[in-house]
């Protein structure tokens, strides 16, 4: 699948940048996050793992964490024409995660989406090559069209985690309840953990950088529309970071 | 019950039809459909997290050459003035003192970023082009970047034709390409503790048969 791959290679090349800060905390008035690599951590501290985080969490404290929705991205990725990846943007989004890097598992992380805010790429004039549409933009006509997210019946679109498995030392699958369209269903999130920080700037409180990946079936949710132009693949993207609450 | 969840693997396996075969690709000038077009740039921030900035104001010519996919050119002009972040904060409150008026404002203009007012285009002319494999390739070219001009490779994968019956028979082909660049390789260096150096370039978009 050409699309697949170059989405892969994309997210690789991105993953490789993030995992190298390339000495972005070494600046006056950014604080040394934790160190990234274990290899950093002396063997003997690994007898005392278990009363500190150790290798890529060593710095992380169990709090509860805030979205940082300045530096948040969430996007979904359809499929048009079978040619093209269309992109759009959501605006208006919120989370707070409960972080406990001593035991992942015990995290739990609630996130909203506002259905009116998204933002896509449209350059052209909308309301000339729509009289007919009730809307006023592009955006507006995905937000409220009952082909699309149908926001006037779903303002909110929710995901509240239920599980959370660690499958390597930076990453791990969290699983929860995603609500879209009035329809609940499991849903299995690809989480990488991409480091720490704590600047002085920012009281010292520690920030979590994590991207997150899955692919949700928009039939499975009720939406059927545009079968043909548009997957019924829709790949949903994050990556953003929490700032520990005051 | 049957998992809804596809692996990363699997992503997009069940796509629309659209042939892939360049066989049924008319050769010719072929020019960008700015409303089914993603162009993006993202770096990392802080070394946490990657931020990712859409531009909204550019254009591309492609010449094709199906029978012979590495004789195509394509070239690009982006007009940095046009950007979309997401940055749902009050950016004068945030921002005092700032000339700028929003962030999507400061990140085009700002001398530490587009500087958009000394550099009003960003272009990228293709120089060569080689396949790889049979639907995907690089397109090596010049990339015009804040003044300086120098060789940038792109992976570019060709994902397929469609012919949408309301434009009269003409194909449209559909491609995603990306490149990685340094950015101080083009004289920019500012927020180096905060920003990587690296910035990945995405496309994907569809490229509609002239009349």
């Amino acid at each position: 699948m050409k699309l697949t791959q170059i989405f892969l290679a994309s997210a690789s090349a991105l993953l490789i940048t993030a995992c190298d800060p390339a000495g972005s905390t070494d600046e006056p008035g950014l604080e040394a996050p934790a160190p990234e690599a274990e290899s950093e951590a002396p063997a003997a501290d690994a007898e005392t793992a278990g009363t500190e985080p150790a290798g890529p969490l060593a710095g992380t404290v169990e709090a509860t964490y805030t979205l940082d929705k300045n530096h948040a991205f969430l996007t979904f990725t359809v499929i048009h024409g079978g040619v093209s990846e269309y992109t759009v943007n959501f605006t208006d989004f919120d989370a707070t995660l409960d972080f406990n890097p001593e035991d992942l598992a015990s995290s739990s992380i609630e996130l909203t989406i506002d259905s009116q805010g998204l933002d896509v790429h449209y350059p052209a004039d909308f309301k000339a090559g729509h009289p007919d549409s009730p809307y006023s933009n592009w955006p507006e006509a995905l937000s409220n069209d009952e082909r699309f997210l149908q926001a006037g019946q779903f303002p909110q679109i929710t995901f509240v985690s239920t599980g959370i498995e660690q499958t390597g030392e930076t990453a791990g699958k969290v699983t929860g309840d995603l609500t879209f369209l009035g329809v609940t269903k499991p849903v299995t999130m690809d989480v990488t953990f991409n480091g720490s920080a704590a600047p002085s700037w920012n009281g010292g409180r520690v920030i979590l950088g994590f991207d997150a990946a899955t692919t949700i079936s928009r039939s499975e949710f009720g939406q059927d529309s545009l079968q043909g132009v548009i997957s019924d693949e829709v790949e949903i993207a994050f990556s953003g970071e929490f700032v520990q609450e005051e | 019950m049957r998992s809804i969840i596809a692996p990363a693997a699997a992503i997009f396996l069940a796509t629309p039809a659209a042939a892939q075969s360049l066989d049924e690709v008319s050769a010719g000038t072929y020019q960008l459909d700015r409303n089914h077009a993603f162009l993006t740039w993202t770096v990392v921030h802080n070394g946490l997290s990657d931020y990712t900035v859409n531009f909204t104001d550019f254009d591309a010519t492609l010449e094709f050459n199906p029978e012979d996919p590495a004789s195509s050119s394509i070239e690009v002009t982006i007009d940095p003035m046009g950007l979309e972040s997401h940055f749902p904060g009050d950016y004068k409150a945030g921002h005092p003192d700032s000339e700028y008026d929003t962030w999507n404002e400061a990140l085009s203009r700002s001398d530490s970023f587009l500087n958009a007012g000394a550099y009003g285009e960003i272009r990228f002319v293709s120089s060569s082009a080689e396949a790889t494999g049979d639907t995907s390739g690089t397109v090596t070219g010049n990339l015009t970047f804040l003044g300086v001009t120098r060789p940038v490779t792109m992976d570019v994968v060709y994902n397929g034709v469609v012919n949408y019956p309301w434009n009269d028979g003409r194909d449209t082909i559909g491609f995603t390409a990306t490149t990685t660049i340094s950015r101080s390789a083009f004289g920019q260096e500012s927020l180096a503790s905060v920003i990587s150096d690296d910035v990945v370039i995405e496309f994907s978009g569809e490229f509609l048969q002239a009349e």
